[in-house]
């Protein structure tokens, strides 16, 4: 019997928090759209968002424990008893011998707020360990930071609202058309709507986000501090300042001040590279407004000055008074869809639950008494690089990592995987088996995932959402507090604490938890003693503070100019004056940069997964200046090297005009699922800022030149049938990414929409080896007898074709690859071969006959591409006809800063 | 769209593509013979004829040297 329900939830992606609207049916999710009521998204979401439905499937998820005894051996299914048992035995020994710090816990930002908890608690109350970080290590530390250095608590005291009603806007190190795609829709009709809104972005790339801006300033890496003091060099000058704020309520101005005495706008000009007059342009802006608003992310926080970047950044609001009203102040945009509500735990090596602080004796007695024990660790835990370098070392013994992947996603890949290795025990607690991470697992424990869990979130705007499970788990699948505490309760037997653990973890469910943490939050700055379930699920999603006795949330932090510092004001930071920890020399003349994709998210254990989500940006590669490839004799799209002393990678070259001459942009998400190697993460560098102790991911110096791979092959394969196509290339590209390594190049991808492809791209220095060939083709189900044939044994060529039912379902090129690209796009559009067959092993570029148009996919809600849209456009057509004729930009709109894009520079090319 | 200038473009590449193919081998008759031997045997007389006629109307300096070798092979004398 069909039985139709709605369930509402948020989505797993960013930090914006959009609310969602599951539709299930006989325990399937049948439709997921946005949830119109939930003040983060009215409603919308992004091509990410929106394509949450295909993303859950059924493959590559993990679905029962995994375990191995030893090292050498594989790992075997086992029972979740025996799982926590062996677990529990195993840190139990560590912890006996070595002591409770020589295990540390890795958890993640994508974690429920009960689910830190519980760990948290596990860790501090009960082990005795602070070693409990997570990946908003690598998010939005320095911006936790920044704010605490300058106002006093982890809270970004801004609004969603604020981006409507600001009348300037600066966006710094953040590409929110990318990264936080509904947000930045919200800026973009509030723009449309008010000719008097400025927008700034800070970026050394021309993003679409800072072509879109009224003031672009392509700034050096790393030189965003000398930029924010130019700017309030310029404040001060055209007294622009708030002197009563100022001298109200904050401490520190006469210090910053003559700081930035001696930075005028052209002494930053030659340190930024943009001219003095852009600083000044965009000082005056930010002083002549009334609202002026600023957006941060990424940009400025991975950086080994980060904080710094943060606090400067800041001091421009703090100068002007443009704090605590509507449209003002400095927002942190966060990375991941629940950083927020791990650090209002204390979910973090640095901090304790209720945003209290480790190294403050009263606030450690105070979660003591919480928590009814003796005392909390005083020592501060290792921090995510910290964590990983000790077990590098040899001092930490055991690692838990929970819903993340820092095989991928941590700085300086080689070293991460020492560390793995040396690691006597490692633990990876994940919804899907074939993470980086979890080949490093001794012991894989299934968890539930996205619309699975029960609990709340809290989003960029302080705003915590009820998640609630649409459908049952698969196979043995169980949720993450719920691992924590069994585990808790098997250890406890262990350390012979059995009463301990049952009195500090016995939670049955996540709403005992979440009271609990409420509880936590008495008298603190987040104070949510007002929120319940029944509140947040009768109510909506609320923003904190909401104290008991409250009807709402406070919407704007700080409207009296008091601040949670010691003495209520807020603080001037001198900020340090270094540039990027790494500098250019002549061995390694460029500079990296790293970001991210519109239509990709983190790495890619979700969105990968999805065939449309590749089409916006189809193949792995680095960006280049497109002089800088000339100069060097870089053919676009040819393999290029790219190496440092840390590291070196092999990448397609595609020329970019979003980079200036000496700079070069790598995407993060690639790494040894879809590469032979971890892409970026090979090459970035793990130092990091003293105060957040967030790593520079933003920046390395490198060398790029032409990679000598002459010997190529391309493996493609589908199904006749939609389904059945999607199921293979998902379940074979997780079989053959462990094969990727020992290929001088190899990128693993997916391609095509509701009927994809899998497409295997290779290339070596020596002839590839027959073997590995076999063992590709049996992989990519392309036997002999099955396949049409062509065999040149003197030049190394052979050739494959698997015909079925009139489609072809399978090809292997190695030796000549010329045909690959149009014998994708026949398998991709499925069409059936009838007069093509003949052609199918032919050395050609290109079919024999017109196909149907292929290329870049710019709306991904429609499957508009590049080259219609350009035809269009060539035909004169504006945005509401190309929206009215292709529908492009019409559902999602997180198209829509391209295709204007597209607009304005045809309409460039084509004035007189 | 399909117009037949674009056609011939295509055919052009197309027989260029096939020369590149073969002509890294050290025998640039035999080269020459083989791409004549792909082309007699793949295209289409339709393809072939306006491939011809094209050549005759515009000359060959499009074609890299083995596919001119080969196009003599496939004209009737």
């Amino acid at each position: 019997m069909a039985h139709a329900q709605t369930v509402r939830s948020t989505c797993p992606y960013c930090g914006v928090g959009c609310g969602l609207l599951i539709q299930v049916e006989n325990d399937r999710i049948i439709d997921v759209s946005g949830d119109p009521s939930h003040p983060a998204n009215l409603g919308r979401l992004c091509t990410k968002g929106s394509t949450l439905l295909q993303s859950a499937r059924p493959e590559g998820r993990l679905r029962h424990p995994e375990l191995r005894r030893t090292r050498s051996a594989a790992r075997q299914q086992a029972s979740w008893p025996e799982a926590l048992q062996f677990a529990a035995t195993r840190f139990a020994e560590i912890i006996r011998n070595h002591g409770p710090d020589a295990v540390g816990f890795y958890l993640s930002g994508q974690l429920l707020t009960e689910d830190y908890y519980v760990f948290n608690k596990l860790a501090k109350g009960f082990i005795g360990t602070n070693n409990v970080d997570t990946n908003s290590r690598l998010c939005m530390s320095s911006a936790v930071m920044a704010y605490k250095q300058t106002l006093g608590a982890d809270a970004p005291p801004c609004a969603y609202e604020d981006v409507e009603q600001a009348d300037c806007v600066l966006i710094a190190g953040s590409n929110p058309a990318y990264a936080h795609p509904v947000l930045y829709r919200r800026l973009e009709a509030a723009k449309g709507e008010s000719s008097r809104m400025k927008v700034i972005v800070v970026d050394p790339r021309r993003t679409l986000t800072a072509a879109a801006a009224d003031l672009h300033l392509p700034i050096l890496p790393g030189t965003d501090v000398w930029l924010f003091n130019a700017m309030l060099h310029v404040l001060i000058w055209e007294g622009h300042l708030d002197r009563d704020f100022i001298a109200n309520h904050t401490t520190g101005f006469s210090a910053l001040s003559e700081a930035v005495r001696d930075v005028t706008p052209s002494v930053a000009a030659s340190l930024c590279g943009v001219p003095a007059q852009s600083i000044i342009r965009a000082a005056r802006w930010w002083g002549e407004a009334k609202a002026p608003l600023s957006l941060w992310c990424q940009g400025l926080n991975q950086s080994h000055h980060g904080t710094h970047s943060g606090a400067a950044l800041i001091a421009l609001s703090l100068a002007t008074g443009k704090i605590g009203k509507p449209g003002c102040g400095p927002f942190s945009l966060t990375g991941q869809p629940n950083a927020m509500g791990g650090r209002e735990v204390g979910g973090m090596a640095t901090m304790l639950s209720g945003h209290r602080d480790l190294g403050r004796p009263d606030d450690r007695a105070e979660v003591a008494r919480l928590w009814d024990i003796p005392s909390v660790p005083e020592k501060p835990g290792l921090t995510a690089v910290e964590m990983f370098e000790s077990a590098r070392q040899g001092a930490l013994k055991a690692l838990w990592i929970v819903c993340t992947n820092p095989a991928h996603s941590m700085p300086q890949q080689p070293l991460i995987r020492e560390a793995l290795e040396r690691c006597d025990f490692v633990v990876v607690q994940e919804a899907y088996a074939t993470t980086e991470t979890a080949a490093f697992a001794d012991l894989l424990l299934p968890a539930s995932t996205w619309g699975e869990k029960n609990g709340t979130v809290t989003n960029s705007e302080r705003r915590i959402t009820r998640v609630h499970a649409a459908v049952a788990p698969p196979g043995d699948c169980r949720a993450d507090w719920q691992i924590a505490r069994d585990f808790g309760f098997a250890l406890g037997e262990l350390l012979g604490r059995a009463g301990d653990a049952r009195r500090l973890l016995s939670f049955q469910e996540p709403e005992a938890v979440f009271r609990e943490h409420v509880e936590t939050t008495r008298g603190r700055d987040l104070d949510i003693t007002g929120l319940s379930y029944h509140l947040l699920d009768t109510c909506g999603p609320q923003q904190w503070p909401f104290p008991a006795g409250a009807r709402e949330g406070k919407k704007r932090l700080y409207p009296d100019g008091v601040f949670p510092t010691a003495d209520g004001r807020a603080r001037f930071v001198v900020p340090v004056t270094t540039l990027t920890r790494e500098k250019t020399d002549s061995r390694f003349p460029l500079r990296l940069t790293t970001g991210r994709l519109r239509d990709q998210w983190h790495t890619l254990t979700r969105t990968g997964r999805v065939p449309q989500l590749w089409n916006h940006a189809p193949e792995p590669g680095i960006e280049l200046n497109a002089g800088d490839m000339e100069r060097r004799g870089i053919a676009p799209g040819s393999l290029v090297k790219v190496s440092n002393p840390r590291g070196s990678v092999v990448l397609k070259a595609f020329p970019s005009t979003e980079l200036a001459a000496g700079q070069s942009f790598i995407a993060m998400h690639w790494g040894r699922g879809h590469l032979n190697s971890s892409g970026a993460n090979e090459l970035t560098l793990n130092e990091f800022d003293p105060y957040s102790k967030q790593p520079e991911l933003k920046h390395a110096a490198i060398r790029v030149e032409p990679a000598h791979l002459p010997y190529k092959a391309v493996f493609l394969r589908t199904a006749c049938e939609e389904e059945a196509a999607t199921s293979l290339v998902l379940e074979l590209a997780d079989r053959l990414a462990p094969l990727l390594p020992r290929f001088g190049y190899a990128a693993l991808r997916l391609a095509g929409r509701s009927h994809p492809v899998l497409v295997l791209q290779v290339a070596h220095d020596k002839p590839i080896s027959p073997d590995w060939l076999v063992e590709l083709d049996s992989g990519f189900g392309l036997q002999d007898d099955a396949c049409i044939s062509y065999h040149d044994p003197l030049r190394h060529i052979t050739k494959k074709a698997l015909v079925e039912r009139e489609r072809l379902t399978g090809i292997r090129l190695s030796g000549e690859t010329a045909a690959a690209a149009w014998l994708e796009n026949i398998m991709v559009e499925n069409l059936e071969i009838a007069g093509l067959r003949r052609w199918l092993l032919a050395p050609m570029s290109m079919p024999p006959d017109r196909l149907p148009p292929t290329g870049r996919a710019i709306c991904n809600c429609h499957n508009v591409t590049e080259s219609q849209i350009v035809k269009e456009i060539r035909n004169g057509a504006t945005l509401d006809q190309l929206k009215a004729s292709l529908r492009c930009g019409t559902q999602c709109g997180s198209c829509l800063p391209e295709i204007t894009q597209m607009i304005r520079e045809a309409a460039l090319v084509t004035v007189p | 769209m399909s117009t037949t200038a674009t056609t011939s473009e295509h055919l052009i590449r197309m027989a260029n593509d096939i020369g590149a193919f073969f002509e890294v081998m050290p025998d640039q008759h035999q080269a020459a013979k083989d791409v004549a031997t792909h082309i007699k045997k793949f295209w289409e007389p339709r393809m072939q004829r306006s491939f011809l006629e094209y050549l005759k109307a515009h000359g060959d300096q499009e074609l890299k040297p083995v596919v001119r070798e080969a196009v003599r092979e496939i004209r009737p004398s």
